[in-house]
């Protein structure tokens, strides 16, 4: 591989390091002001990671070894995304016809361990978190193929950074096509990073969380690496519904940069407003809430399918 | 080469010797399979080495006049799943040996062992016969040692049960290869496999025949609905033949409906969506089932189903691009379907192993009752750790290889675009990633009950690990670990298998996929590699730092047991509720009223669909109409002669119209 090549491949990969953080106190900040409060400051997450990073370590009386691995896999699985996902014109370290699958697969790797560092405890707050996450991924798993699998069908490729390089701008469809991917992508986003309606990221009652409470007796360098992990998580799908708008660059590159930034900073007012606006769903009408959001992945592809 | 062969062949008999003539237990079960392995080596050195030629060697046993050549051929196809029969026999002999050392001063050994060293002769010999005859005398002999293997604890009533209704259902598979070689002799006029290959068969009898091979060969491979005696027979049966069973023979099956396809490509263009229905629905259907399963090596077994009906999407992938003339669709859908299949032996055989070595630890299969088993056992909590996130088809392991090739497929077929195609390819690829998002909750939930959190019942004794049970663990490890970071070797096989199944020399565009699968291989190696650095670096790092050993976090409630962790049925309840009808799921509450309130109780039961609510009514409804005919069986000598002679005479009436 060219070394410059890599070099470009790189920078996305650092950039979302540094970067991520920042969005979820971004979304927090804007919260508290919709909520009225002057809130915590924008760079908060970044002095929680530094504060965890310098705490002990603390494990439960019945975990395991796994309680110690769990929480690096999953991070390294989450990293792993990270250089599949391409930014805007810039080619990703990984860039393959397929990569599409890997990324999926890479997220239920981390999905996997997490699971498992949950289970490990052997608390049933735990296992609830656990069985929830695992059951809800399931219905979430459909949206990410349909969406990006139909544009990968009618683009005829399989990889995200050329499936995104396909939509093109003066087709008519390319606009229904970037409203209801973003659609889905959203949909998915608040699913996979466990914001609202799905799950709740604030509350500390136990029994209604999913992503809280299977990380409930982490702390130290184990807390740390699941935090880290999910604000990245966040970034990414992020990155993933801002490339939809990707087409505008093609017109003009300040534009097409200028659009990307716009839309991630509107993602993070869409989150902040619906967690200020709308309550968690109840957990029985979840699933259909997810199947409902399958079929509006389907439509990109009854489209394209009837309008050709 | 020929050498090879007969030591193969050689060791296996002097394996049924021994176990003919030794007299203490002890020596039958360590020299018979010492033997096996021994067979099995040679056997694999021949396989091997007959893969490396240009030209597939044949065999001929002897000749006869009016039904031609006894021979055995050993295409590159034959070979792959010989190669396959050849592993599983290494490490199922090993393990055996350990696993039925417990048993040897309580009960013969004898009959369990001659039936698995016929399993493995059938099983070779059908894989590589050439001839109708030979290949249909295989089959069955590999039906009956299965069978024997099975009711190795014959005393116990599910194990009685279990293996009547394996027996009865491979019967009726084979009868359906009765017809199906009897259609195809037909129309060839020989009984040589050879013959039958572009036999330039009338459109409806192809498609005849292709559906009597699915219900024949997928009968013993266990597509839905004819599923129903896996989950029944795997459980019941000692682990080492239960993995040979789930593992190996299944693989048959999938052999079979190859080489059906081979011969006469259907030509229908309804079959490939068909199978493609049908296989979805297997996998779905299977892993919907392990997740509800209690019992652990029935939830091997249905996660078994799923994974034939994994290995069917491919075969519907290969049917398409077969009738679309697309090279590289077939070549995909092929290697999917190869590729999985040896995957699937490789994770389930371990698998299967380790549920032996946890049954002969806990003295039950129920999951419901184990836990914590990771602080007695951690070397086989790791294996079996490597086990489950290989079946649930995650990176960097094999399971995730051979679905990477099969979702490529699909991308593949999509391309060819009738107007509804892409529409239809695109919900096989979803199924797909469906079938994976349930195997991961089947799979991280198995695991976490067994191995992780407190022990849900106290258990006093300690686990001792068998060598013999984990050198066969660590011989299927380094498999997985191989083929999952290394897939292009697999693929390369798969190359050549597919380029003298089909006469094609690969075309280019095949070759790229070669190259795509060294991308999965390259992001397999450094996920691997980072992930190590990591947990070094972590470690490190907590050296630094303080660490402290505290009680979990209770939420305030201080008597905690350990039947309050989340249990194998609570953590999938609220998948369970969603399929209660298909999964037939029932649930008996005892609540404890009054005010001085009795024990109560909560039982959830799930069985098998097409068992309970087909198989067994219609066994029901066949007996009673049976019984109306009773009065037929008068038990006079006179009247049963009268029978046979009005149906003697009906012959010769059939005989003389004709």
């Amino acid at each position: 591989m060219d070394l410059s090549v890599s070099l470009q491949g790189l920078f996305p990969f650092v950039l979302i390091l540094l970067v991520s953080p920042f969005l979820v106190g971004l979304i927090n900040k804007q919260k508290a002001i919709l909520t009225g409060r002057i809130g915590a400051p924008v760079w908060q997450p970044y002095y929680d990671l530094a504060r965890l990073s310098r705490k002990e370590t603390i494990y439960a009386t019945s975990a395991s070894f796994i309680s110690r691995i769990a929480p690096v896999i999953s991070f390294s699985a989450i990293l792993f995304t990270l250089l599949i996902l391409p930014i805007g014109y810039v080619r990703p370290l990984f860039s393959f016809n397929g990569d599409i699958i890997v990324f999926a697969y890479l997220l239920g790797l981390a999905r996997f361990f997490q699971i498992l560092g949950a289970m490990d405890i052997g608390s049933s707050f735990e296992g609830m978190g656990a069985a929830r996450e695992a059951t809800f991924a399931v219905f979430a798993e459909p949206i990410f193929f349909f969406t990006l699998g139909s544009l990968a069908f009618i683009s005829g490729h399989t990889s995200i950074y050329d499936i995104y390089h396909s939509i093109q701008l003066d087709e008519p469809s390319a606009l229904v096509f970037i409203i209801v991917s973003s659609i889905s992508g959203f949909i998915l986003l608040v699913t996979e990073c466990s914001r609202m309606p799905i799950d709740d990221p604030n509350t500390h009652l136990e029994l209604t969380m999913i992503h809280e409470v299977m990380i409930l007796d982490n702390s130290g360098i184990d807390l740390f690496l699941y935090q880290y992990g999910s604000y990245i998580k966040i970034m990414v799908y992020a990155v993933f519904e801002a490339s939809f708008f990707n087409p505008f660059s093609m017109a003009n590159e300040w534009l097409g940069f200028s659009v990307f930034i716009v839309v991630i900073f509107l993602l993070t007012t869409v989150i902040a407003w619906v967690e200020t606006m709308i309550a968690r769903f109840k957990m029985k009408s979840i699933p259909q809430y997810l199947l409902f959001a399958t079929a509006i992945g389907i439509l990109n592809l009854l489209i394209y399918t009837f309008v050709r | 080469m020929t050498f090879f062969l007969l030591a193969d062949v050689g060791f296996l008999f002097l394996a049924l010797l021994v176990i003919g003539f030794v007299r203490t237990q002890f020596l039958i079960n360590r020299l018979a399979n010492l033997a096996l392995v021994l067979a099995m080596v040679f056997g694999l050195c021949f396989t091997v080495s007959a893969f490396l030629l240009p030209n597939p060697p044949e065999l001929t046993l002897f000749s006869q006049i009016s039904l031609g050549n006894f021979s055995f051929r050993f295409d590159k196809l034959s070979l792959f799943f010989l190669g396959i029969i050849q592993v599983g026999g290494i490490v199922t002999a090993l393990y055996g040996t350990g696993y039925l050392s417990g048993y040897e001063k309580s009960r013969s050994l004898r009959s369990t062992l001659t039936a698995t060293i016929l399993l493995f002769l059938a099983m070779q010999v059908l894989i590589t016969a050439n001839h109708t005859f030979l290949f249909l005398v295989a089959w069955e002999l590999m039906a009956l040692s299965g069978y024997l293997g099975i009711v190795f604890e014959r005393e116990k009533e599910d194990v009685q049960q279990g293996s009547l209704i394996f027996f009865a259902a491979t019967h009726i598979g084979t009868l359906f290869l009765y017809l199906m070689f009897i259609l195809l002799h037909n129309q060839t006029g020989s009984w040589e496999f050879t013959s039958f290959q572009n036999a330039h068969l009338p459109s409806t009898l192809a498609t005849t025949i292709f559906w009597f091979g699915f219900i024949g060969f997928g009968m013993k491979a266990g597509f839905m609905p004819f599923h129903f005696w896996l989950p029944e027979a795997h459980p019941v049966a000692p682990s080492h033949i239960s993995a040979v069973l789930s593992a190996v023979m299944l693989k048959t099956g999938i052999y079979g409906l190859i080489r059906v396809i081979s011969w006469n490509p259907p030509t229908d263009y309804v079959i490939p969506s068909i199978l493609l229905t049908i296989s979805v629905l297997t996998a779905i259907f299977g892993i919907w089932n392990a997740l509800a399963q209690k019992d652990l090596k029935r939830m091997l077994a249905y996660s078994s189903i799923e994974n034939i009906g994994i290995i069917g999407i491919a075969l519907s992938l290969m049917i398409f691009g077969i009738q679309n003339d697309q090279p590289l669709v077939i070549f995909l859908g092929l290697t999917g379907a190869l590729f999985h299949s040896a995957n699937h032996f490789l994770f389930k055989s371990l698998l299967f192993m380790c549920a032996g070595t946890i049954y002969h630890f806990y003295h039950h299969r129920n999951i419901e009752k184990m836990g914590g088993l990771l602080k007695s056992a951690p070397t086989l909590g790791m294996i079996v750790l490597i086990g489950s996130v290989a079946i649930s088809g995650l990176p960097p392991l094999n399971g995730f290889a051979s679905e990477f090739i099969i979702f490529s497929g699909f991308f593949e077929a999509s391309k060819l675009v009738h107007s509804y195609f892409p529409f239809f390819m695109l919900i096989g690829a979803v199924a797909l990633a469906f079938t994976g998002g349930l195997a991961l909750i089947a799979f991280s939930k198995v695991f976490s009950v067994i191995f992780l959190g407190n022990a849900r019942q106290p258990v006093t004794h300690d686990f001792h690990p068998d060598k013999y049970e984990f050198s066969a663990f660590f011989i299927l490890v380094a498999l997985i670990l191989i083929t999952g970071l290394f897939p292009q070797t697999i693929v390369g096989l798969c190359l050549s298998v597919y380029s003298e199944l089909f006469h094609l020399s690969g075309p280019v565009s095949s070759l790229t996929t070669v190259g795509r699968i060294q991308n999965v291989s390259l992001i397999a190696v450094s996920l691997f590699v980072v992930t190590g650095i990591l947990l070094y670096l972590k470690n490190r790092f907590s050296l630094k730092r303080k660490t402290r050993i505290s009680p979990a976090w209770g939420c305030g409630y201080p008597a905690q047991t350990s039947r309050m962790q989340y249990s194998n049925t609570s953590f999938s309840d609220e998948m369970i509720n969603i399929a209660g009808e298909v999964l037939n799921v029932s649930k008996e509450k005892q609540e404890p009223e009054s005010s001085l309130p009795k024990p109560g109780s909560f039982r959830t039961v799930v069985s098998d669909l097409v068992l309970n609510r087909l198989i067994f009514p219609a066994n029901t409804g066949l007996l009673w109409a049976i019984d109306k005919f009773k009065w037929l069986q008068s038990g006079k000598i006179q009247v049963y002669v009268t029978f046979s002679v009005a149906t003697l005479l009906f012959y010769l009436f059939l005989a003389y119209k004709i």
